[in-house]
This record gives structure tokens, C-alpha cells and sequence, in this order.
């Protein structure tokens, strides 16, 4: 499955720019997303919060993930 | 019986480029770009400079926004140097750029598709690729000799295929950007800030567009960056630059910096621009880098595809001649590494040695050999630089 694929997900964030970085630096492919927003897999995220450490944005944050 | 030789993945500079050139050695090529229009979507600061652009396309005046004839660089402290270098490089007008580019792939031949998206791209045991594609009312699958993978910084192709397994945060720019009306900007100066309240690990742009609007931005190294985001620094920047100026508008993205983008096939699919970490690592410029991996790209992808399952031979030139492309790539890689790690002291001695050493008439462009004996010379950490630059 492409981690652009949008699927069922535990967490979704509404995101407005989907640049994709979070999803380049997933090491879990953990991330895809949708126009609109970005879509965290839970079953796979490790908890590395590398995708929030690069958002620009600061779309993604560590409660997210809590 | 495939439906194309090559089929190209994203629509930007790179994959445009990559397109032509497979369409140019005579392939069927198929090129897909998720948005509804080719040059729709810019996430660009739309600098280029002169001397590579030059060895690529003769551009048009209506892709050129302005011509670049100096360059500011502000210390930290607000200490300036400022250079000239008649016609040094441009600032684009990204999206009529990309449509040339385009107008440029139909005319050598590419079919376009426009507002599809690849969802998934497989090598087949029987030599070639599948690629399933999707687009209001069109979604099928089409099979392809080799595939062009040019879908940016998220390179989700070369993570389906094995190619890579993601970038690491500490070779990535995050970027936000603004741009700006009115500004009071000079229409032929970029300007470069630098320092870690501004952009730490990076640094903060104005490129002007003429006409009183510029491209603002800032990017930054994460991890170096403290807490704050390269949303709050661009805030904070624009404040401090041009307070007074509205936002026409408001992109964030990232820029890749890998240290070995090399190895960027596998199994017929060829990397190309962002989606192989190739851009340069030291000021992140990503147009003239991909469109210059992306003709390579191009090229390989058509003898791949000729060959059929037996690529191999092709994949290794490819990747020879990625690096014969960025020979330079090693040093400006730890240029950068250095640099981003550089406290406010250290940066604003090396921008006033730069002063320096360009009001001597010398230049730091060119040669990756002369950029490395500026570092040393300048640096106070001398020892601290080779070590660096030998470790990377």
C-alpha cells in the first residue's frame, strides 16, 4: 500500500498544506493523507514523534500521540 | 504488450524535464501529475541561478519574475554584506516556468494526465512496472518499461519499491514562506538572514518578484531549531523585515538534503529531483539540481526499459552518473552540516570574512574546492571543519 493511500486511521489532523514531509521522514509508513488532512496509523506509529519535530506548520503535535 | 516505455511520476521541474528527455530518445511516455494543473501547486522560494539554469534551457522572459544582480547577507547583529553579480541567477515565475516546461514535453511528445494520482507502483517478476493510477472517473491500471519516481519530498514511490526508507529529520530544511505586498525590497537583491533567533540551522529569504512582491521565507534545520516551529520564525521574521506588508500567500514544505543520493533505482523505477534527496545541500536550491537528475533519470529510464528485466547494467550507469552529476556533493554536504551548527558568533564572522574576501575581487561560486579553503579560512574552528568534512 502507498503511504499516500488514504485509509482507516486512528489519528487524523486536519492539515490544509499536506506537504508530505511528515510522511518522508515516517520510518514506520505510518503516514498518508488525504486533501485535507493527515492520517497516523496507530497500529504501526512507534511514538518516534520525527513527524513532529519536522512539521513546518506545527500541524502535528506531541498530544497528538499521547 | 505495456501501455507506455516510461511513465513519469510528478509534474514538477523535475519530472517535466525527465519526461522530455525520455520522449526525446524516442519512448512512449506517459507522464501523471496528481494536481488538476500542471504548475498549480508551487512550494518554491523560485530562485535559480544563472550559470546552471543556462546549461539547461534558454528561459523566456515571462518565466523570469526578475533578474538577480546582488546578494545581501545580514550577520547576525544586522552586521550587511553585500555583493554584485550582474546577472547571477533569477527569480521565476515558478508556475508559468513549469507550464513552458510542460508546453516543451507535449511538443517532444509526452502524453499527459493531469490531476491523476500513482497510488501504487510494483516491479513485475516479467520485467517492467505496474502502476495503478487514480483520477475522477479514470482510475485503471497501466504497465510501463521503467518508471520516472519525481513525487517530490515524500518519495512515497521509493519507499514502495525499497529504494530508501524515509529521510532523516537532520537532513531536511523545514520551510514555511509568505509571499509579501507591498515590500520595500530592491527588485534585483535577494537577500540572505542568518542567525538562530531568525532561522536556526538555516536561514530566512526575501526574493523579490518585482513589482513590490516578494517571496519571505524561512528554513530551518530540526532538531537545531529549539521548540518553535518554521511557521513562528517566519512570523516573528516578517515583523521584523516588513511588518507593514500583506500576505498574498502561505506555503510550508520541506527540502531534502541527503548526503548519497545515489542510489536512486531499483527494479525499473529511477529517482529524480526531491524524491532522491538531490537538491543542494548548502543553500537548498532544487530546480536546476532536478531537472538535471531528472534528464538522467530520464535517459536510463529508456534504456531500462529497453533491456527489459535485465536493467541491472543500466541501474549501476544510472547511478554512476548521479554521481558523476553531484561530484561536489560530499564537501557541500559538510559545508552545510558545519554551517547549521554554527553559533551566532561564528556566523557573523564568516559572513564578515565573506565581505572580505569578495571585495578582493574573489568568488565563492564554482569550484567546491575553493568554497572548502574559504570555510577553513575563515572559520575560527579550523581543525573542528576537516575533521567534520572527513567524518561525512
Amino acid at each position: 500500500m502507498s503511504s499516500n493511500d488514504p485509509r482507516e486511521s486512528d489519528i487524523s489532523i486536519k492539515c490544509i498544506w499536506t506537504c508530505g514531509l511528515c510522511s518522508a521522514v515516517c520510518r514506520d509508513m505510518a503516514i498518508s493523507y488525504r486533501p485535507d488532512s493527515v492520517e497516523v496509523d496507530k497500529s504501526v506509529c512507534s511514538g518516534c514523534l520525527v513527524c513532529v519535530k519536522v512539521c513546518p506548520a506545527g500541524m502535528l503535535g506531541e498530544e497528538t500521540f499521547a | 504488450m505495456r501501455d507506455f516505455d516510461v511513465v513519469v511520476v510528478g509534474g514538477g521541474c523535475s519530472g517535466l524535464w525527465a519526461a522530455r528527455a525520455a520522449a526525446m530518445a524516442g519512448a512512449n511516455t506517459l507522464l501523471v501529475e496528481k494536481a488538476t494543473r500542471i504548475g498549480e501547486r508551487i512550494v518554491c522560494a523560485e530562485g535559480v541561478g544563472a550559470d546552471g539554469m543556462a546549461e539547461l534551457v534558454d528561459l523566456k522572459p515571462e518565466w523570469v519574475a526578475t533578474t538577480i544582480d546582488r546578494v545581501n547577507l545580514f550577520a547576525p547583529g544586522e552586521k550587511t554584506v553585500e555583493f554584485t553579480e550582474q546577472g547571477c541567477g533569477y527569480v521565476l515565475n515558478k508556475g508559468i516556468f513549469l507550464l513552458g516546461l510542460s508546453r516543451m514535453a507535449a511538443e517532444a511528445g509526452v502524453e499527459m494526465w493531469p490531476g491523476t494520482r500513482a497510488t501504487a507502483v510494483k516491479a513485475l517478476d516479467s520485467g517492467g512496472v505496474r502502476i495503478d493510477v487514480e483520477a475522477p472517473g479514470r482510475n485503471r491500471t497501466i504497465t510501463a518499461g521503467a518508471v520516472v519516481a519525481a513525487d517530490g519530498v515524500e518519495a512515497s514511490i521509493a519507499r514502495q519499491v525499497g529504494i530508501h526508507d524515509g529521510l532523516r529529520a537532520e537532513d531536511v530544511f523545514s520551510c514555511a514562506q509568505y509571499t509579501v505586498a507591498p515590500i520595500d525590497a530592491d527588485p534585483h537583491t535577494v537577500e540572505f538572514h542568518f542567525g538562530t533567533e531568525i532561522s536556526p540551522g538555516g536561514y530566512a529569504w526575501v526574493f523579490p518578484k518585482g513589482d513590490s512582491v516578494a517571496n519571505v521565507g524561512v528554513g530551518v534545520i530540526p532538531g537545531v531549531s529549539a521548540d518553535r516551529k518554521p511557521a513562528e520564525y517566519l512570523e516573528t521574521f516578517k515583523r521584523r523585515r516588513c511588518p507593514e506588508s500583506k500576505i498574498l500567500a502561505y506555503v510550508v514544505g520541506g527540502v531534502p538534503t541527503v548526503k548519497d543520493p545515489s542510489r536512486a533505482s531499483k527494479s525499473g523505477v529511477f529517482l529524480a529531483g526531491d524524491a532522491a534527496g538531490i537538491t543542494d545541500p548548502v543553500s537548498g536550491a532544487g530546480i536546476v539540481p532536478g531537472m538535471e537528475s531528472g534528464a538522467v533519470a530520464g535517459e536510463h529510464a529508456v534504456r531500462y526499459a529497453a533491456t527489459g528485466s535485465d536493467g541491472r547494467a543500466v541501474e549501476k550507469e544510472f547511478a554512476a552518473s548521479l554521481k558523476s552529476l553531484l561530484k561536489d556533493r560530499r564537501i557541500r554536504y559538510a559545508v552545510r552540516k558545519v554551517l547549521s551548527n554554527m553559533d551566532d558568533k561564528e556566523l557573523a564572522r564568516m559572513i564578515e570574512a565573506t565581505g572580505e574576501y569578495v571585495a578582493g575581487g574573489k568568488t565563492i561560486r564554482g569550484d567546491p574546492f575553493r568554497l572548502v579553503k574559504f570555510m577553513v579560512k575563515v572559520m575560527p574552528n579550523t581543525f573542528g571543519i576537516i575533521k567534520h568534512i572527513v567524518r561525512v
